[in-house]
């Protein structure tokens, strides 16, 4: 009888959960295509794309947290400081423009050390613990910004995001091929299962020798790393870095991320869905501005989309003590 | 009902899932006396307790309390019909006073409904005086040494003018001088005609203090008996251990152990008051139980062994080979492996697959170059589940869609996954059916048979006199006596672990 039952079992099997999010932005994409007729042409979509590849990076660390059961609301003051950084070592300090990036990306893995420190080692509660990183940073990002005094950065740097392969950015190929090779490491590869046991129940994991901490230090350092490439991807495209620049990205980033199958109780997530969760809102936005909706209604969208799928996320993945 | 009975106890039952924690439990308490109540470990003394605070509705019986029935599910009300209780876990707010631990519930406002701290602290000051306490009313409660906020504890359950007050282990943090201290309490208490419920491992003190003892055994009710009645704590552990039980379970199978070959070896291990001076030989082929009343320090030593605690002195030999501070998976990779004791804490992923479960702890077993292996993760899987009979229609079902039994064999099967040369096993089989309980008895002695060593630490007495060829006695966070199999009876392992020599 057992084993009949059991030779059923297959390792893929399908989860509609899993594509919730796909079919979401379809709906979406298929209702603007049908209502607004400059929204199905390859230059508008290719231009969404290309915006999300600029945030992309920023989802990468800030997604492996949430599967880890941690979070980082310092990416989007990450993401302006160092972008405004960068621009600060060549401007201000002369460096080549790679040195400049060498620098600002060493300041990076900085940051997420220090966070990943606190709050690994120092037990310190990881919300809070980035959020204090969130506001020292965009103090340092609005000091660096105010000696650039608004000025553009050289040629040779803006150029980095808008160098193509023929017709496709360098930012979007980096973006589908992350995609690609870390989804299947995701699915496949036994550190990155690792991430997904600790997310689900850290005590268990510790009780199969999975070291907890050291991916989670691992993992914040990672974080500061994309969140820093992002920004420095973002100060290439637009030219220069603005005091607000990154201000409310941390929370775009989580709603996508949760919108993509991630739980604030860890142990989910899927780096393509992640992409989705970035492509639902991107469409959301773009649709606001098909029906000219007053863009300072944005955040209002992001924040109610966030408190919806937090509930639905607290409805479904929360886990009871006993 | 008689007037000398405050409280009267009929056919009272409970049972959580599976387990039967009280079974037709009837006796009465008189006015006027201390009663104790003794029992192993799972005889169902908290439970109890539990019921007639209101925290637990009995599943049948009636609770007849100063000639009412005492019918509800809420502590509150018991409170007010005047049961209070001091649990074996502090109950305090470490950083309000002591006036306002003792009066968590009254309000001693002014007319402003603003708190009159005045009179909150000289009615605290009268409730410490009754009992010549030198502790200040203003004094933050984590100031307080252990026992005087024990103590607090207790001078809150009385100041609400309780009938009955209920105290569960109230001595396992005090020392002696402290102990009498609180026995000259209970005395005071019992002269205002206050009924003292007392439980307790310790009998010396049940027999020091106590006007009568019922005794409870798996949560059935086997004599109350009067002080006179009882002459050496020997009477009393006869009755816990009964006799009925002794034959239930099957006679051991004796292993040929070779005492030559130790597995590993501990040398007066120390771990800050929790685990103190603990020294044995662990060696290949033996199943070897470790048998402690709660708080005798066994689930902490364990943890040691796995590296899941530090230990601040002594040393641990594996297999020749000297280790400090182990780490977990330091530990699996010398072969041991932990099935922790309640695995809703630890030891199962509940949303994850069976198979993810399984394949945990040996990651590197089924993957070659990191890359997992989908056939392999199936194959290790499905032998698992046909090894240990686990129930499951898919290696695709989650923990959580399984029952408690076979819950329990997933994580004796993920423990197996790593070819363990020993298994820590804390509580194997706590609150699973008799089938799966027979099946995992069956594993751990075919493993003892091939070679392995399993450190059994159970609550249950006939458990560890069935499987174990060897036992070591805890009490008081040490070592205090081994027993070879052919001395383990239910006797001689209660004498000592409940402090006899």
């Amino acid at each position: 009888m057992l084993d009949t039952n059991i030779s059923k079992g297959k390792l893929n099997k399908i989860n509609l959960n899993d594509f919730s999010i796909f079919i979401l932005s379809i709906i979406v994409f298929l209702f603007l295509a049908i209502t607004k007729k400059n929204f199905a042409n390859f230059e508008n979509i290719y231009s969404m794309i290309y915006g999300i590849s600029m945030e992309f990076f920023c989802i990468l660390g800030l997604g492996f947290l949430l599967i880890l059961g941690e979070i980082d609301l310092s990416i989007g003051s990450t993401y302006g400081f160092i972008g405004a950084l960068t621009g600060y070592c060549m401007l201000i300090l002369n460096c080549s423009i790679w040195l400049s990036i060498v620098l600002a990306l060493l300041v990076a893995l900085l940051i997420g050390l220090i966070n990943g420190f606190f709050i690994v080692k120092l037990k310190v509660n990881s919300i809070v613990m980035t959020l204090g990183m969130m506001i020292l940073l965009q103090g340092a990002r609005t000091a660096f910004t105010m000696q650039l005094g608004g000025a553009t950065y050289s040629y040779a740097f803006r150029s980095i995001s808008r160098f193509r392969f023929r017709t496709i950015h360098l930012s979007v190929l980096l973006m589908i091929a992350t995609i690609i090779i870390l989804e299947l490491l995701l699915r496949k590869h036994m550190l990155f299962k690792k991430l997904y046991y600790i997310g689900e129940h850290p005590e268990s994991s510790t009780v199969y020798g999975i070291d907890s901490d050291k991916l989670k230090i691992y993992f914040y350092i990672i974080c500061g790393l994309t969140a820093g490439l992002a920004g420095i991807f973002s100060a290439s495209r637009v030219g220069v870095t603005m005091p607000y620049t990154g201000t409310g990205l941390e929370f775009k980033m989580v709603t996508a991320a949760i919108l993509g199958g991630a739980s604030f109780f860890g142990g989910k997530g899927s780096i393509m869905n992640f992409f989705f969760g970035l492509f639902f809102l991107a469409l959301i936005l773009n649709g606001m501005v098909m029906f000219d909706i007053n863009p300072d209604w944005q955040k209002f969208v992001i924040g109610a989309i966030l408190v919806t799928s937090m509930a639905i996320d607290t409805k479904f993945n929360k886990k009871s003590d006993e | 009902m008689s007037n000398k009975e405050l409280l009267n106890l009929e056919n009272i039952s409970k049972s959580f899932g599976v387990v039967k924690a009280l079974d037709s439990v009837s006796f009465s308490v008189y006015k006027g006396e201390i009663h104790g109540i003794v029992g192993e470990n799972g005889a169902g003394k908290s439970t109890l307790a539990n019921i007639i605070l209101g925290n637990l509705y009995p599943d049948k019986g009636t609770i007849i309390f100063n000639n009412s029935e005492l019918k509800t599910n809420n502590p509150r009300i018991a409170n007010e019909l005047g049961v209070s209780m001091v649990h074996q876990e502090l109950s305090i707010f470490d950083n309000l006073t002591v006036a306002e631990n003792i009066f968590p519930m009254h309000n001693f406002t002014n007319k402003y409904k603003f708190i009159d701290s005045k009179l909150l602290n000289e009615n605290a000051v009268e409730q410490l005086k009754l009992f010549s306490l030198d502790i200040k009313p203003k004094e933050k409660m984590i100031n307080l040494s252990l026992a005087e906020q024990q103590i607090v504890e207790i001078i809150r359950a009385i100041s609400s003018n309780p009938k009955l007050i209920i105290l569960d282990e109230p001595t396992s943090a005090l020392n002696s001088k402290e102990v009498e201290n609180l026995f000259q309490i209970l005395k005071q208490l019992q002269k205002k005609s206050i009924v003292v419920l007392y439980i307790s491992h310790h009998l010396s003190e049940i027999l020091n203090l106590c006007n009568r003892v019922t005794v409870l055994k798996d949560g059935k009710y086997v004599d109350t008996l009067n002080r006179d009645e009882i002459s050496t704590e020997k009477d009393l552990i006869r009755l816990m251990v009964g006799k009925d039980l002794e034959n239930l379970y099957a006679k051991k199978n004796y292993y040929n152990i070779n005492k030559k070959e130790v597995f590993m070896e501990l040398k007066n291990v120390n771990r800050n008051n929790s685990v103190q001076d603990v020294s044995f030989k662990l060696y290949k082929n033996e199943i070897l139980g470790i048998y402690g009343l709660e708080g005798a320090g066994r689930t902490e030593l364990s943890k040691i062994l796995f590296g899941l605690d530090n230990f601040d002195s002594g040393s641990i030999v594996i297999e020749g080979e000297e280790v400090n501070q182990i780490k977990p998976n330091e530990a699996i990779k010398k072969g041991i492996i932990y099935l922790n004791k309640n695995r809703k804490k630890a030891g199962l992923f509940p949303g994850m697959y069976a198979c993810d479960n399984i394949i945990c702890p040996i990651l590197d077993k089924v993957s070659s170059h990191g890359f997992l292996d989908k056939n392999e993760i199936k194959n290790t899987t499905e032998k698992f589940i046909e090894e240990l009979n686990i129930i499951i229609s898919n290696i695709t079902n989650t923990p959580k869609q399984l029952s408690g039994g076979n819950q329990q064999k997933l994580m004796v099967a993920t423990c197996l996954g790593t070819a363990p040369k020993c298994i820590i096993a804390n509580e194997p089989t706590r609150g699973i059916d008799v089938g799966s309980k027979a099946e995992i008895h069956k594993i751990l002695k075919e493993l003892a048979g091939k070679g392995a060593s399993i450190i059994l630490i159970s609550s249950e007495l006939p458990e560890t006199i069935s499987l174990c060829d060897r036992a070591l006695v805890m009490y008081d966070h040490k070592i205090v006596g081994e027993l070879s199999s052919e001395e383990i009876t239910e006797e001689a392992v209660i004498t000592l672990a409940t402090g006899n020599k």
